[in-house]
């Protein structure tokens, strides 16, 4: 196991180099940058952006930058982002967790959502209930986010006034502890329900045609014959089974935890790295964006390995060598 | 003193699908002895695996009892609620499948799913439940049973979790065993030490066994009782040797005669003309009739009522013991 998981660590390598070739040259050959963007419309004279230029190493030859630039990513320092006047690892690290905390909590109340249901579903098949939850599934696969994010926000902070409207902390609070948590907790939990209720349609039904299919399998009814009773069959005999491609999944959404949404929290006003990513495209933060591109690529790779661990873990016929 | 096990009378599945009514069983009705080993030939799809499932009310939706009793130790367990029923599966009924391959769970080593009919019947200690796991799996005749326990079943040969599948339903030591076509994913020489592994349990444990088979061989080696069903019908029954050397269905006829006999040389073995017909709205005529040799216009007016032939060996036709002589 040990073995396998450092061998393919080892094998991230090459991946990475790989990826960091493609993040940097197709960022490098955007035409313009940084400087002439800040220069246009300005007072600046020729002599203050060429020197500026000079300064930020805009004119360099491309495969010095890539060297320089990869020689200070090997310690995790990628520059200095131009928007924020910061290292870009600090900048990450600011906003990132907003988002995360948003995302975990959606993730969170998806799994706890959408896994039971899709139980249910499957256990009952071509039920009145099955029918309704499919529905609900669809609406949620096909509703947009900023839709849904707006109605919620109409609803629960504009008429209810139960809710907070945007942000991530009450303004000008300077709660702690306890409280601090609920005013958090409050503001979080509209994007998060907005984040859960897009998703889990498709991990309902993932779980409903996992579960029917094992629910299926010889092995259930030899557990019926037993004399278990149907819940036993159902959670422990089928559950464990149906878990297996779940699980997987678990995995591979690792990197959607970090990456941020884009969409959700500009309807919500929250600080995330998801707007923090976009504003960084539009501005021509090239370091800050060639940083978030980098660490969402290890969190990718990270998440397969994650995956296959957790595959092995569930599944007994799995051995890694 | 013969003493009655499992009666069951008048036992009708019926699988209400989109395109009818399936009649998988139709008005079975058969006896079992305790100590007794009854074997259940038919084609595929004759409906005898639905049978036995019924018995231990494992249909699933859409099929259904539809009317009947399956009578144990005089308990009618076809109105039993399902809490009742479970029990009985398990305990004092059992089962053991056909595909040895699939039956048994994956996830869970094979010890584990034994000792979970202990920990559920038995209210034995997990300690308890695994001494007497590692016993059971020795008494099916698995070496390094302490080893065996925390195997997975992928990590078995078919022969050995078939074996695995025995001791499973031998923990409780149940009063009935259900076995489901036991050896038919076996290769041969596993087959004969199934069977025989199966013949030396039930006297150990003086058990009755329901043997379902499409191989007339293992119902002459190891029944006492058979019973014949076609689209299902019983259409014989009697003691093995009462059928074997008297067979009194056209069908039974039909399927002695394509067995592969030794001592036949370049022919061709026998089949029976035609195929086995759909079980959605069967007429209301003998369900033999259009592959029978021996019909005639009198077979047309209703499937025909068991008649006696000698003892406790009946056949559902209408020419029974009579047409050999013809």
């Amino acid at each position: 196991m040990w073995n396998y998981i450092v061998r393919r660590i080892l094998q991230m390598i090459p991946i990475i180099i790989g990826v960091s070739l493609i993040i940097f040259f197709i960022i490098t050959l955007i035409p313009g940058n940084f400087i002439d963007a800040r220069a246009q419309g300005s007072h600046m004279t020729f002599e203050q952006v060429n020197h500026l230029k000079e300064l930020y190493g805009v004119n360099e030859p491309i495969h010095i930058k890539y060297l320089k630039w990869i020689k200070g990513a090997v310690k995790f320092d990628f520059g200095d982002s131009f928007t924020h006047q910061a290292p870009v690892s600090k900048v990450i690290d600011t906003f990132v967790w907003n988002s995360f905390t948003i995302a975990a909590i959606a993730f969170l109340l998806e799994l706890l959502i959408a896994i039971p249901i899709g139980i249910i579903c499957a256990t009952r098949q071509y039920s009145k209930l099955d029918y309704f939850f499919t529905i609900i599934a669809l609406v949620g696969i096909s509703l947009p986010s900023f839709f849904l994010g707006l109605i919620l926000i109409k609803f629960f902070a504009v008429d209810l006034k139960i809710l907070p409207l945007a942000g991530l902390d009450t303004p000008g609070s300077n709660y702690t502890g306890f409280q601090f948590l609920f005013d958090r907790l409050k503001h979080v939990i509209l994007p998060a329900f907005v984040l859960a209720f897009i998703s889990i349609g498709s991990m309902m039904r993932y779980t409903r045609t996992a579960v029917l299919e094992i629910i299926r399998q010889d092995y259930i009814r030899t557990a019926r014959a037993k004399g278990l009773s149907e819940k036993v069959v159902i959670y422990k005999h089928a559950l464990r089974n149906a878990l297996i491609p779940i699980v997987t999944l678990i995995g591979l959404s690792l990197p959607a935890l970090f990456a941020g949404a884009i969409i959700t929290e500009s309807i919500f006003g929250i600080p995330g790295i998801g707007k923090i990513a976009l504003d960084a495209v539009s501005k021509r933060d090239y370091p800050l964006l060639m940083g978030f591109s980098m660490f969402v690529a290890v969190l990718t790779l990270a998440g397969n390995l994650l995956s296959d661990i957790l595959y092995a873990i569930v599944d007994p016929r799995v051995k890694l060598k | 003193m013969k003493e009655e096990l499992l009666q069951v009378r008048n036992l009708c599945t019926y699988f209400y699908t989109d395109t009818g009514v399936v009649k998988a069983v139709n008005d079975v009705s058969f006896m079992v002895e305790r100590g007794q080993t009854v074997g259940i030939v038919g084609e595929s799809g004759c409906g005898k695996s639905v049978m036995a499932m019924s018995i231990m009310r494992l249909i699933q939706n859409p099929g259904k009892i539809a009317a009947g009793q399956v009578l144990f130790k005089g308990r009618d367990l076809a109105g039993l609620t399902d809490k009742q029923i479970r029990r009985i599966n398990g305990d004092r009924i059992s089962m053991i499948f056909q595909e040895p391959m699939t039956s048994l769970n994956p996830v869970f080593t094979v010890g584990n799913q034994i000792a979970e009919v202990l920990l559920l019947h038995r209210n034995m200690s997990k300690r308890q439940a695994r001494e007497r796991t590692v016993e059971l799996i020795t008494t099916v005749g698995i070496p390094r049973a302490q080893g065996v326990f925390d195997s997975y079943p992928h990590e078995l040969s078919g022969g050995m979790r078939q074996r695995i599948m025995i001791a499973m339903a031998l923990a409780c030591e149940p009063e009935l065993l259900i076995a489901d076509e036991p050896t038919t994913a076996l290769d041969v020489t596993i087959q004969a030490q199934i069977l025989e592994l199966l013949g030396e349990i039930k006297k150990q444990y003086h058990m009755s066994i329901i043997l379902i088979t499409h191989d007339l061989g293992v119902i002459a080696e190891m029944a006492d009782y058979v019973i014949v069903m076609y689209a299902g019908k019983v259409v014989e029954r009697g003691s093995v040797k009462d059928v074997f050397m008297n067979p009194s269905h056209p069908y039974t006829c039909g399927l002695l005669k394509s067995k592969p006999q030794l001592d036949m040389e370049n022919e061709r073995l026998y089949t029976i003309p035609g195929q086995v017909p759909g079980l959605i709205e069967l007429p209301d005529a003998c369900h033999f009739y259009d592959r029978c040799e021996i019909r005639s216009s009198n077979c047309k007016k209703g499937f025909p009522g068991e008649s006696l032939i000698e003892g406790s060996h009946f056949a559902a036709c209408i020419k029974a013991g009579r047409h050999k002589n013809e």
